[in-house]
């Protein structure tokens, strides 16, 4: 009797112990994935990394995914939100291929992640440290690394992805923007006198071409091949304009006047322009309007055409909508830092004014996003987007008409 | 069909008396003057105008008038002393005309031309903003406003005049500013309102035959300094994304990196010689990094989470209005230190 009492102490003290180690092994495991997820995703691994998820010690079996797209659980397909890359990011483009590349900001190095859920693999480990803004030229062939001295200074260098060290330097260009093309970029420079707008070719030993030079140094660019939208940098206390520059005649036409906190983007065919302002201190509203027309729809949405983008087509406009305004001066306070937002995503009928919400991250998921950067893919069902909040990478995949139809017929 | 004839009436009396009118007062005692006044006085294209009629003569409240926009009768009544209209485009030209019958039987015409034109003044403060910074510059006290005026003018053949070809004269507070004004000077450099105030500058430009002027006027008001805080990532550098604000946590090190941004002060980059920088910790005078003054290190002893106040004051040693100074209450975690698992 007294050695069954024995063996039940010893199976209750060795169960008990199990437990123990198992509830050990999944917080050093959890503790482990945190740290490879990140460092995996700097590249100090080398080759490629899986950054889906995953890894650790018991990540696979009992870690909990952080994917969102699998906490949701849905009959209707549902818009799918991925973090791409969760370090910050210096910019990004989407390739023609199925493939997304990106700068890490810390290191200035070039991912490429094939998309949707596929392996990120660095393309280009030419270390610049706190590369701020970075643009990738050429369909991702080419990168623009920018940063800062400590005199305020901003250098941009060009070179080829894989050929760190050819590059071409510009120094003192405030504003960069890659023409739609890929293979030329349109340039602000600061100079004594204001600023001097050029247009440069990204071959090898061509020329910058100067358009236009300003008094003022702060503008806002949208920059399609032939022509650039120019709007002054906005303020919430100041009216603010914008203009349409002809870039082969240099010929400017005025298009909004006097907004207060003014941005604005312009159609991909130059037809028409979304912007934003501020009507008497009051919250961001969001219009269209005709150039040649003057004819203009007042949409019902508070919001920045900043965090918008247009469709390649035109037809629509997807924008990230904030859910709600603290009480501060637009934009100034969300220039400066002082406020982040928690966005949905939104699609606007461009010619009609119709909205639709698409996705709200913070609904769906419980995630807060303030979406900057917006562009889409060719088939405008991807959004790819920064957080500005953390500066990380994300995309939201749009159910395809198809899926939808085929989950209405099978429904019915 | 009454009103036909007092129009067909009125445009014979308009074309025959009234010159008489002007050169023999003596002859036709009974008929007067009448002015069309615009407002605004110099339209832009598609500007809703308001054109009103005045005469010295007689009261025109009970007269019949009749208005024309290019020849063609817009509005007509009894007491219609006013009319509106829209601006055409740039270039275009529009005829108003005004017809009136006084309740004594005088009758009185006039018409007047307009050419709309357009032009914008545009300005920013020459004044500090962070690299990257995407909003405007704005004018504290004793910097530089930089204005520039984007004109149309569109001549009566559809040519568009070359803006160095155009005539502007700027002024402050309607003073013309004659040393920056003339020809092609479709930009200008000047001082801004003193001591805390405000001024309106405006261009008004005119095409070099005089036939076409446009207007655009600004407020330039004096707005405060404003100091802001980042935290500067050894990884990622100054964290413009995301100011520091009370109640800001600090996580992760046991040394911090703090950085003032001096927004809208003359100056060209935060770090230079022209700001004094004062800083304190929990009251206690520190000092920032050497060549970078801009920026304050914070080393952090013992494990626990803490609390500080960290005081940060920016003054233009030139200019004595432009100063600001921000307190910041921000906590710092003392978890990620004593974290077994804070590498």
């Amino acid at each position: 009797m007294k050695r069954r009492r024995l063996y039940i102490g010893i199976s209750i003290l060795i169960t008990l112990l199990i437990a123990a180690l198992v509830g050990w092994a999944l917080f050093v495991g959890n503790q482990q994935q945190e740290l490879q997820k990140d460092t995996a995703d700097l590249g100090y691994f080398g080759g490629s990394t899986d950054s889906s998820g995953g890894g650790g010690l018991f990540g696979g079996i009992f870690g909990g995914d952080n994917d969102p797209e699998n906490t949701t659980v849905s009959t209707e397909p549902q818009p799918i939100l991925r973090q791409l890359y969760n370090l910050p990011t210096a910019g990004f483009i989407k390739k023609r291929s199925n493939a997304i590349r990106f700068v890490d900001r810390a290191t200035g190095h070039v991912f490429e992640r094939d998309l949707p859920e596929g392996a990120t693999t660095r393309v280009d480990q030419t270390t610049v440290p706190q590369v701020y803004e970075a643009y990738l030229t050429e369909d991702g062939d080419g990168v623009i690394r920018r940063y800062i001295d400590s005199e305020d200074n901003i250098t941009s260098v060009y070179s080829r992805v894989g050929e760190g060290d050819k590059n071409r330097t510009l120094s003192n260009a405030n504003t960069i923007r890659v023409m739609p093309s890929g293979s030329s970029i349109l340039y602000i420079e600061e100079t004594g006198a204001g600023s001097v707008l050029s247009t440069l070719s990204l071959e090898e030993g061509s020329a910058p071409k100067k358009v236009t030079s300003s008094n003022l140094r702060g503008w806002e660019v949208d920059a399609k091949d032939a022509f650039a939208l120019l709007t002054q940098k906005p303020s919430g206390t100041l009216p603010g304009s914008s203009y349409v520059l002809d870039l082969t005649t240099g010929a400017k036409k005025l298009i909004l006047q006097q907004a207060t906190g003014l941005m604005a983007k312009i159609s991909p065919d130059g037809t028409r322009v979304l912007y934003s302002d501020t009507q008497e201190g009051s919250l961001p509203k969001l219009s269209i309007r005709n150039i040649e027309t003057n004819a203009t729809i007042r949409l019902d949405a508070s919001g920045f055409a900043e965090k918008c983008v247009w469709s390649l087509a035109g037809a629509k406009i997807y924008c990230a909508l904030p859910n709600s305004f603290p009480q501060v001066l637009y934009p100034d306070a969300w220039y400066q830092g002082d406020v982040h937002f928690s966005d949905s995503l939104w699609e606007i009928d461009t010619l009609t004014g119709e909205m639709r919400q698409l996705f709200s991250p913070k609904e769906s998921e419980g995630i807060s996003i303030d979406m900057v950067s917006l562009s889409t893919d060719l088939t405008g069902r991807v959004i790819f987007f920064i957080n500005k909040t953390d500066q990380t990478l994300w995309s939201i995949t749009l159910p395809s008409e198809e899926e939808v139809s085929d989950t209405a017929e099978n429904e019915s | 069909m009454h009103m036909r004839l007092f129009f067909f009436t009125g445009i014979f009396l308009g074309l025959f008396f009234v010159p008489l009118a002007w050169t023999s007062a003596q002859v036709l005692p009974t008929l007067g003057s009448v002015e069309i006044n615009l407002t605004p006085e110099h339209p832009q294209p598609g500007q809703l105008v308001q054109a009103t009629i005045s005469s010295a003569s007689e009261s025109v409240r009970a007269a019949s008038i009749v208005w024309l926009l290019n020849d063609r009768v817009e509005l007509e009544g009894p007491g219609e002393v006013s009319f509106s209209f829209r601006a055409g485009k740039a270039g275009s030209t529009q005829t108003v005309g005004v017809l009136m019958r006084t309740t004594s039987g005088q009758v009185l015409a006039n018409t007047l031309t307009l050419q709309p034109a357009q032009v914008t003044l545009l300005w920013e403060a020459d004044t500090y903003t962070p690299p990257f910074y995407q909003g405007r510059s704005l004018y504290s006290s004793g910097s530089l406003i930089r204005a520039e005026a984007i004109a149309e003018f569109i001549d009566s053949s559809g040519n568009t005049y070359d803006p160095s070809k155009l005539i502007y004269t700027w002024s402050k507070n309607g003073t013309v500013i004659g040393g920056i004004s003339g020809v092609a000077a479709s930009s200008i450099v000047t001082e801004g309102p003193k001591f805390l105030g405000n001024y309106i500058l405006a261009v008004e430009v005119q095409a070099p035959d005089g036939t076409q002027v446009a207007l655009s006027a600004a407020r330039i008001q004096t707005t405060e300094p404003i100091i802001k805080l980042y935290e500067r990532d050894p990884l990622i550098g100054v964290m413009y994304h995301t100011a520091v604000s009370t109640d800001h946590i600090f996580s992760g090190s046991s040394q911090f990196e703090v950085h003032a941004s001096p927004f809208f002060m003359a100056t060209q980059h935060a770090n230079a010689s022209s700001l004094n920088y004062t800083w304190q910790v929990n009251g206690t005078r520190v000092f920032g990094d050497g060549d970078t003054p801009a920026e304050l290190t914070l080393q952090l002893s013992g494990q626990d989470s803490l609390r500080t106040r960290i005081r940060v004051a920016v003054a233009h040693v030139q200019h004595l209005l432009q100063a600001g100074e921000e307190t910041f209450a921000v906590g710092f975690e003392g978890s990620a230190r004593e974290s077994l698992f804070g590498f």
